[in-house]
C-alpha cells in the first residue's frame, strides 16, 4: 500500500518537544493492544467449585462507607463478590492457571475490609480498606504481603504511596507479575517477581522480588503456573472488570536479516525499489545503528519472521521519522510519518504459525532524531521490542524538584495533565491536612483532587522547564470539567462544554487568600456574582465546597452543575455516587434549592437551579474520594 | 639566572595577557566601576531570587517577582539598616511572573496566561487578592513568555506576549507575537505585531515606546524599535491574527518570501512595517537585550533623556541616544556598564537614582556565573569621558562627548573609522553582516566648546547601521576615551548639505567579503567530507547534540589516539552554536577570544584563529548539523567547546583520548 505515505518537504517538518508520558501497558487503549481475557462474572463457572458460599454474582453493590464490612447486594450479574460470616469464608480460585500474567480488575472495599489478590495462588498484592491512613505497611493496600518463616515476618513491601479510596468506590487495580523460572531439573533460576503494581493510577510497586510464597499462600512450593486466588476469608470486597494476558515462555524470532541503506529520504516503496543501495549487509539485530549516514537516509530491513504460535499478533513502529512494517509484502503499518518518537503506530494481524517475509523501514529525515523501534504483542506474548533497546530513545533519571505544603495552605499555578490534555490554566492548592486539589481557571471547576504530599514541579523550574508541567503527587481522582455556573434558558438546556480565556465571559475574576491563605476563587456571570471555595473536609476524607451567589438582576435562570459522568446514583443514605461510583457527593446543603439528576448526550449530570433569596444564594457539598 | 629568566618569561605572559581581549575587558570594567559602581544586594540564602520583575513600592521597598513565582519585598534595599536587607514574601505560586509593576497600590504582573492584580487589602504585608485583569489561550509550548504590563501616564497597559517556539518562532494561540493594550477593566486592543521575544519594553522620556528584540529568526540582531499603533517590527509569525476584527492592521503572512533581503528597502512598500530604531550589532553590543528604561534625571551622571537597554546574555547594560530624523527616531547605542554576576533581565530605579539590577540564566546561561542575583549600580559622581550622543547630518554626524577633547588629536581625522554594514532580512536564524563597506572620514573638526566633533564622511548609506570606532582619543585632561566604539543606525540622512567634491574619496572595494561562511579562518581545521584515505570509513562516529540551558547532550567520550574519528553535531536547540576542539585546559581562553572577535566574529562563526583550536563545526543554525572528520591528537583530555559569545562557560566537554597501549589493554 505505498499510495498510504504522503509526500513531504522538509520546510514543513516541525519537531515538538517529545511528550514524555508514563504509559503503562494498561493505559494502551484496545486499538492499540490485543485484548485482555475478561473473566465472566455472569456466573461462578470460571472458578473453581467452593465448597463453601460466600462467593457470588450480582448486578450491583453498594457499601455504606460508614458501616463495618457493610455490602449490600442486587441478585444478578456482572459483579463477583464475597461475603463471608463465619462458616462461609474460602477463598477462590481461578480454573485457568498463569505464569507471567498481567491483570487488570476494579474492586471496592466495604468499610474496614480485607481482601488479597494471590499471584499463582501464592504471592499477594494486598487489598485493604487503607483509606486515609496517613503512613502506609505492607499490610496496606497495594502493599506486597510478607512471607511468613520462624514464627516472624519477612520481606514484603509497603506501597509507594496511600493510593486508596474510600470504602464503596471501585478502586481500579492493575498487575504486573513475573513467574519464577525453572531450568530442566525443575531447580529454580529466577524469583518470582511484580514488575509493577498500579493503583488508582499511582505506581505503587516497581520491580520487587519474592523469594518465595506468602504468609497465607494456599501452596507452599513454587512451580511454574498456578491458578489466581482472591482471597475469601478477611471480609467482603466485589470485583468487575477482571481482566488478564498470560504469558508463555515464547518469542518471535527473526532470522536472515539483511539490512540497505540507501541516500535519500523516500518514502515510496516503490521508488526504493527500483533505487540502487549505498550500503548493505546481514544483521542479527534490528537496529538503526547499522547506519553510520548521518540524516538523510532511508533504511530497509529484510528479513524472515518465524511465528511460533497461530493467532493474532499486534505490530508497533515509533521513530524519530517516517517508518512503516511489512509482513508478506502486506502493509501492517506505519507511523504517521511523524517525526515524534513516542508516536505510535499501530497494526494487527492474524498470523498461522510458520515463516514469514517482513520488511522494516525507516527514513531519517535529521541527524539529531534517530530512532525506530518495532515491538510486538502475540499469543502469551507480552509487548516486546524486535529492535535492541539502543534503536529508540533513553529518557534519563531526574532529581525531582517539589513542593511541600507546611503550616499553611499552598497554591501553585502551572500547567497540568488531564485526560491526556495538557490544561494551561490551572491553579494547585495543597492543604497542610495532605488533601490537595487543582482548579481549572478557564471553566472554574475542579480538575483532579488527591491525598498525600502536594505536588512535583520538576518540569517548570529545571532548566527551561520545557513542559511547564506541575504533577500531583498522589493518586488523582480526575474529575470531568464543565463549567460549574450557567444561565440555561431552561432547566433541560444543553450545558456548555466549555468557555474558552478569551471570550472572556467571567468578568471580575481572580480569588481572594483568606486569613489562614485559603484561595476563594471569584468571577461574574451574566450578572451574578460567584465565589467558590474548597476546603478539606473533617477528617480528610474530601474536599468540602462552598458557593456563594449573589444576584444583581434575575432575568436569567441560573444553574449550578454539581457533578457530571457516565452514572449519577442517589444513595440511600441520602448522598450521590457520580461516575460509576468513583466519588461521592455528600452533605448537600442549597436551601431551598433542590438537585435534580438528568441525562444529556449519554452523560449524567446532577445539576440544581439556583433560586435567590434576598438577591443572596449558597450551595454547599462535599466531594469524597 | 634562572630567576630572571622566569621573570622575564612571566613579563612576556602578561605582555600577552594584555593583548587578548580578556584583559581589556577586564580594564573596561575596573575603569567603568570608578564611575558608575557595582555591588551585591546579598539575597538570604533560601530565596531562589530567578528575578522576572521588579518594581518600587509607594514606600520606597523593592518588589521583585521571580521565576518561580513569588514576589518577595526587600525592605531597605538601600542597605542603610543593614548589610542584609529583610526580604519578605508578598505573594507566591504565580506562574513564571517576567515583569512587576507598582501603581496605586497594587502590584501588576502577567503569569503565563493572564494579566494579574495583586492587593494586600488588610494591609498585613501579603497579597490577599489577585484578580485576573485579562487572559489569554495558550498552547502549552515553553517558549510562549508573556511580559508586563508597561502601565502608561493613563492607566492603560501594555503587554507582550512571546512567540512559540517549533523549530522556528510560530504564534499557535491569540495574540502570540504581539503587543496588547490593556486597560483595567479588562478591555484588550490589540496594538503592534511583529514582535518575537519581546522581554523588554519601555517608553523614553517624550512618552513614545520601544521594545527589544532579541536574534531569532526574521531578526538578524538585537535592536530596539519604536512601535505605534498598528506597527509591524518584522517577525510575520504573528500576522496570522490580523483577520481577526480588532487587529489594527490587515498585512498578510503570505506576502513575506523566505528571504526578503534587505529590511529598510522592502520597508519602503509596506506602510506598516516599522524598521528597527536602533540595531545592537550581535555580540558586540550583547546577544539579548531585555529591558528598556530611561534616564530621568541628572543624578545618574551626564546622560540624562536616553536609554538603558539591559542584556541577559551578556550580563551587561547599554546606552542608546536617540534623536528624530524625517520624524522618524534613530541613533546610537554605546557601551555602558558590563560583569554583571548573572543575566541582566530587569532595570529599577531607586529614589536615590540608583539602579537596581534583577537577574538570572536558568536555563539561558549568560556570561556572569551566578544562576540568579541582585545588584546595584551607583554613579560615583566622576564624569567618565565618554561619547555622549551622535548625531546625523547630512554629510556625516556630530559626535559629542562628555567632556572637552584634547583638540589636536580630535581633529585628526585619522582618529575616526567608521564601516556601514546590515543585515539579511530572512526566515533564517540570525544574519551574517552583509554589504559591509568603509567610510572614510574626511575631516574632523572640534567644536568651540570642545565638547563635540563633527565629522565629515563619505559613503553613508540610508538603511545602514554605521560603526564609529575612535582611537586613541584623550580629554583636554588627558584621561582616555571610556568607550571607544559606537552603532549609530541611520535609517534616514537629514537633508542637507552633502560632501564637497573634492572631500569625497574614491569608493574603496568592499573591507571584507560579504558572503561569510560563519566557519573559522582555516578550512583545514573543518573537514566535513570524509577524507578519500579512509577506505574503510571511521573509526568511531561520536554523536554531540544540545540540552537547552545551553549544554552539550554528551558530556565527555573516549577515543583512542591517531584513531579516526567522525564527529556529528546536532544543533537541536533553539539558538547557534558551534563545536570547537580544543587543546587541554585552554578552552576558557579560546572562549574569551571569540566573545573578542568583534564584528569580525559573526563572519568567522567566532571560531578565533589560534593554534590551540584543534578541529571545529561551522556556526550552526538551530535544528542543523554537521559533521566533522579528523584523527584523534596524542593522548589527553581536550576540550570540545561552543565558543558563541557567552556560551564556554557552560557548553563544554572533554574528549578523553587514551594512548594506543592503554586501549590495547
Ligand atoms: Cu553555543
Amino acid at each position: 500500500m505505498p499510495g498510504k505515505f504522503r509526500l513531504f518537504t522538509i520546510g514543513l517538518l516541525i519537531t515538538f518537544a517529545c511528550t514524555q508520558h508514563s504509559e503503562t501497558d494498561e493505559e494502551r487503549l484496545s486499538d492499540d493492544a490485543l485484548p485482555f481475557t475478561t473473566l465472566s462474572f455472569s456466573n461462578l463457572s470460571e472458578f473453581r467449585d467452593v465448597s463453601q458460599n460466600n462467593w457470588k454474582t450480582a448486578s450491583e453493590v453498594y457499601a455504606n462507607r460508614e458501616e463495618e464490612h457493610h455490602l449490600e447486594t442486587h441478585e444478578g450479574n456482572g459483579i463477583l463478590l464475597n461475603q463471608p460470616d463465619d462458616n462461609n469464608q474460602a477463598n477462590l480460585f481461578t480454573e485457568f492457571e498463569h505464569g507471567d500474567i498481567d491483570l487488570t480488575l476494579d474492586f471496592l472495599m466495604p468499610k474496614g475490609s480485607n481482601s488479597g489478590i494471590y499471584l499463582q495462588g501464592r504471592y499477594e498484592v494486598q487489598l485493604f480498606d487503607s483509606w486515609l491512613k496517613d503512613s502506609v505497611t505492607y499490610e496496606d493496600c497495594g502493599g506486597i504481603y510478607q512471607r511468613w518463616n520462624n514464627e516472624r515476618g519477612f520481606e514484603g513491601k509497603a506501597p509507594a504511596i496511600n493510593a486508596s479510596k474510600a470504602p464503596g468506590l471501585w478502586q481500579h487495580l492493575f498487575i504486573r507479575f513475573k513467574a519464577p523460572k525453572f531450568d530442566e531439573s525443575g531447580k529454580k533460576i529466577a524469583n518470582a517477581r511484580f514488575q509493577e503494581v498500579i493503583l488508582n493510577g499511582k505506581v505503587v510497586q516497581r520491580e520487587v522480588e519474592i523469594s518465595g510464597p506468602t504468609r497465607a499462600a494456599a501452596f507452599e512450593d513454587e512451580k511454574p503456573v498456578g491458578p489466581l486466588m482472591i482471597q475469601g476469608d478477611h471480609g467482603p470486597v466485589a470485583f468487575k472488570n477482571m481482566k488478564y494476558k498470560t504469558y508463555k515462555d515464547q518469542a518471535l524470532s527473526l532470522e536472515n536479516v539483511t539490512y540497505q541503506i540507501y541516500k535519500g529520504a523516500y518514502t515510496n516503496t516503490d521508488t526504493l525499489e527500483s533505487l540502487q543501495p549505498i550500503q548493505s549487509g546481514e544483521t542479527d539485530t534490528l537496529s538503526y545503528l547499522v547506519s553510520k549516514e548521518n540524516a538523510l537516509y532511508t533504511l530497509v530491513f529484510k528479513g524472515e519472521m518465524v511465528v511460533p504460535e497461530s493467532g493474532d499478533y499486534l505490530f508497533s513502529v515509533q521513530s524519530g521519522g517516517p517508518s512503516w512494517f511489512h509482513i508478506d509484502n502486506e502493509y501492517i503499518t506505519d507511523n504517521d510519518a511523524s517525526n515524534n518518537y513516542d508516536h505510535h503506530g499501530y497494526g494487527k494481524r492474524q498470523l498461522e504459525a510458520g515463516q514469514y517475509p517482513f520488511t522494516l523501514t525507516y527514513v531519517n529525515l535529521v541527524p539529531w532524531n534517530k530512532s525506530v523501534t518495532l515491538s510486538y504483542e502475540g499469543p502469551g506474548i507480552p509487548l516486546s521490542p524486535l529492535t535492541t533497546q539502543s534503536s529508540g530513545v533513553i529518557i534519563p533519571n531526574i532529581e525531582p524538584i517539589t513542593i511541600k505544603v507546611a503550616e499553611e495552605p499552598v497554591l501553585q499555578r502551572g500547567f497540568m495533565i488531564h485526560h491526556d490534555v495538557t490544561k494551561t490554566h490551572v491553579a494547585a492548592i495543597g492543604f497542610p491536612e495532605k488533601i490537595n486539589y487543582a482548579y481549572d481557571l478557564k471553566n472554574y471547576n475542579l480538575l483532579s483532587a488527591w491525598r498525600g504530599e502536594f505536588l512535583n514541579v520538576t518540569e517548570m523550574w529545571l532548566d527551561r522547564g520545557e513542559r511547564q508541567l506541575e504533577e500531583p503527587l498522589g493518586a488523582p481522582l480526575e474529575i470531568s470539567i464543565l463549567p460549574t455556573v450557567a444561565l440555561l434558558s431552561r432547566q433541560n438546556a444543553a450545558w456548555p462544554d466549555s468557555v474558552t480565556a478569551d471570550d472572556q465571559v467571567y468578568r471580575n475574576r481572580g480569588y481572594r487568600l483568606t486569613d489562614s491563605n485559603i484561595p476563594a476563587f471569584f468571577y461574574t456571570i451574566g450578572d451574578v456574582e460567584v465565589e467558590d471555595t474548597w476546603q478539606p473536609s473533617p477528617n480528610q476524607e474530601g474536599l468540602v465546597r462552598k458557593l456563594n451567589f449573589t444576584f444583581h438582576q434575575s432575568e436569567n435562570e441560573v444553574y449550578c452543575l454539581l457533578a457530571s459522568g457516565s452514572h449519577i446514583e442517589a444513595l440511600p443514605n441520602g448522598s450521590y455516587a457520580v461516575d460509576d461510583k468513583r466519588y461521592y457527593i455528600e452533605d448537600l446543603q442549597g436551601e431551598n434549592n433542590q438537585p435534580v439528576i438528568r441525562n444529556e448526550r449519554g452523560r449524567a449530570e446532577l445539576l440544581i437551579p439556583i433560586l435567590p433569596q434576598n438577591n443572596q444564594s449558597q450551595i454547599q457539598y462535599s466531594i469524597i474520594w | 639566572m634562572v630567576t630572571n629568566l622566569k621573570h622575564q618569561h612571566l613579563y612576556f605572559l602578561l605582555l600577552l595577557f594584555c593583548f587578548s581581549p580578556l584583559c581589556a575587558q577586564e580594564d573596561v570594567t575596573a575603569l567603568e566601576n570608578q564611575y558608575y559602581r557595582l555591588s551585591d544586594i546579598p539575597i538570604p540564602e533560601d530565596i531562589v531570587l530567578e528575578v522576572g520583575g521588579m518594581a518600587f513600592t509607594e514606600d520606597d521597598q523593592l518588589g521583585i517577582a521571580t521565576r518561580r513565582g513569588e514576589i518577595w519585598i526587600v525592605d531597605d534595599p538601600y542597605l542603610k539598616k543593614s548589610r542584609q536587607p529583610a526580604f519578605k514574601r508578598f505573594a507566591a505560586g504565580l506562574h513564571e511572573p517576567l515583569w512587576l509593576t507598582y501603581h496605586q497600590g497594587a502590584f501588576y504582573t502577567t503569569q503565563r496566561a493572564e494579566l494579574t492584580k495583586i492587593t494586600d487589602t488588610n494591609q498585613d504585608g501579603k497579597g490577599d487578592l489577585f484578580q485576573t485583569i485579562y487572559s489569554w489561550p495558550l498552547s502549552g509550548n515553553y517558549h510562549e513568555y508573556s511580559y508586563g504590563p508597561l502601565m502608561l501616564p493613563d492607566g492603560d497597559m501594555l503587554v507582550t506576549l512571546n512567540l512559540a517556539w517549533i523549530g522556528e518562532g510560530a504564534s499557535l494561540s491569540k495574540w502570540r507575537g504581539w503587543m496588547l493594550k490593556i486597560n483595567e477593566k479588562g478591555e484588550m486592543k490589540p496594538y503592534a505585531t511583529g514582535l518575537r521575544s519581546p522581554a523588554g519594553f519601555g517608553l523614553n522620556a517624550e512618552g513614545d515606546i520601544f521594545y527589544a528584540e532579541n536574534q531569532g529568526d526574521w531578526i538578524g540582531s538585537g535592536r530596539i524599535t519604536q512601535l505605534d499603533e498598528g506597527d509591524f517590527a518584522g517577525n510575520p509569525s504573528g500576522l496570522i491574527w490580523t483577520n481577526e476584527p480588532n487587529s489594527p492592521l490587515q498585512l498578510k503572512r503570505k506576502i513575506f518570501p523566505d528571504s526578503v533581503g534587505l529590511m529598510h528597502e522592502f520597508a519602503k512598500n509596506i506602510s506598516s512595517l516599522k524598521v528597527p530604531t536602533v540595531w545592537f550589532p550581535h555580540t558586540v553590543m550583547g546577544i539579548s537585550t531585555s529591558e528598556i528604561l530611561s534616564i530621568d534625571t541628572d543624578a545618574f551622571g551626564p546622560f540624562q533623556g536616553q536609554l538603558l537597554v539591559g542584556d541577559q546574555g551578556h550580563s551587561k547594560i547599554m546606552r542608546v541616544f536617540l534623536e528624530k530624523v524625517n520624524d522618524e527616531y534613530q541613533g546610537a547605542c554605546f557601551p555602558f556598564r558590563e560583569g554583571f554576576s548573572s543575566g541582566v533581565l530587569r532595570m529599577a530605579w531607586g529614589s536615590d537614582h540608583s539602579l537596581f539590577v534583577g537577574m538570572t540564566s536558568r536555563g539561558w546561561s549568560s556570561t556572569g556565573p551566578d544562576m540568579y542575583g541582585l545588584q546595584r549600580v551607583q554613579w560615583s559622581g566622576q564624569t567618565p569621558f565618554d561619547m555622549k550622543a551622535i548625531r546625523a547630518l547630512s554629510n556625516g554626524f556630530e559626535v559629542e562627548f562628555t567632556q572637552p577633547v584634547d583638540r589636536e588629536q580630535a581633529s585628526n581625522s585619522q582618529a575616526y573609522q567608521m564601516t556601514g554594514f546590515t543585515y539579511i532580512y530572512h526566515r533564517t536564524y540570525g544574519s551574517p553582516i552583509i554589504n559591509q563597506q568603509s567610510c572614510p572620514v574626511v575631516k574632523a573638526e572640534v567644536s568651540e566648546d570642545g565638547r563635540k566633533v563633527r565629522l565629515y564622511v563619505d559613503g553613508l548609506r540610508a538603511g545602514y547601521i554605521h560603526e564609529l570606532k575612535v582611537n586613541d582619543l584623550h580629554s583636554q585632561n588627558g584621561v582616555p576615551l571610556l568607550h571607544p566604539s559606537a552603532y549609530y543606525t541611520l535609517n534616514n540622512i537629514p537633508e542637507g548639505e552633502g560632501l564637497d567634491h573634492s572631500m569625497m574619496v574614491a569608493q574603496q572595494p568592499a573591507a571584507t567579503e560579504n558572503v561569510a561562511r560563519s566557519c573559522g579562518s582555516d578550512p583545514s581545521k573543518n573537514i566535513t567530507e570524509m577524507p578519500e584515505d579512509w577506505t574503510d570509513g571511521p573509526d568511531v562516529v561520536i554523536n554531540i547534540g544540545t540540552k537547552p540551558g545551553l549544554k552539550f547532550d554528551l558530556e565527555q567520550f573516549e577515543v583512542t589516539e591517531g584513531s579516526k574519528v567522525q564527529l556529528v553535531f546536532n544543533n537541536s536547540d533553539d539558538m547557534l552554536h558551534n563545536l570547537l576542539v580544543v587543546n587541554p585546559g585552554t578552552a576558557e581562553e579560546v572562549g574569551k577570544t571569540a566573545m573578542g572577535l568583534g564584528l569580525e566574529g559573526t563572519q568567522l562563526g567566532y571560531i578565533p584563529d589560534s593554534e590551540d583550536v584543534l578541529y571545529h563545526t561551522c556556526l550552526l543554525q538551530p535544528e542543523s548539523s554537521q559533521d566533522i572528520y579528523f584523527v584523534a591528537p596524542k593522548a589527553g583530555d581536550y576540550t570540545y567547546v561552543c565558543t558563541f559569545p557567552g556560551h564556554y562557560i557552560s557548553m563544554q566537554g572533554t574528549m578523553k583520548v587514551i594512548s594506543r597501549s592503554t586501549a590495547a589493554r
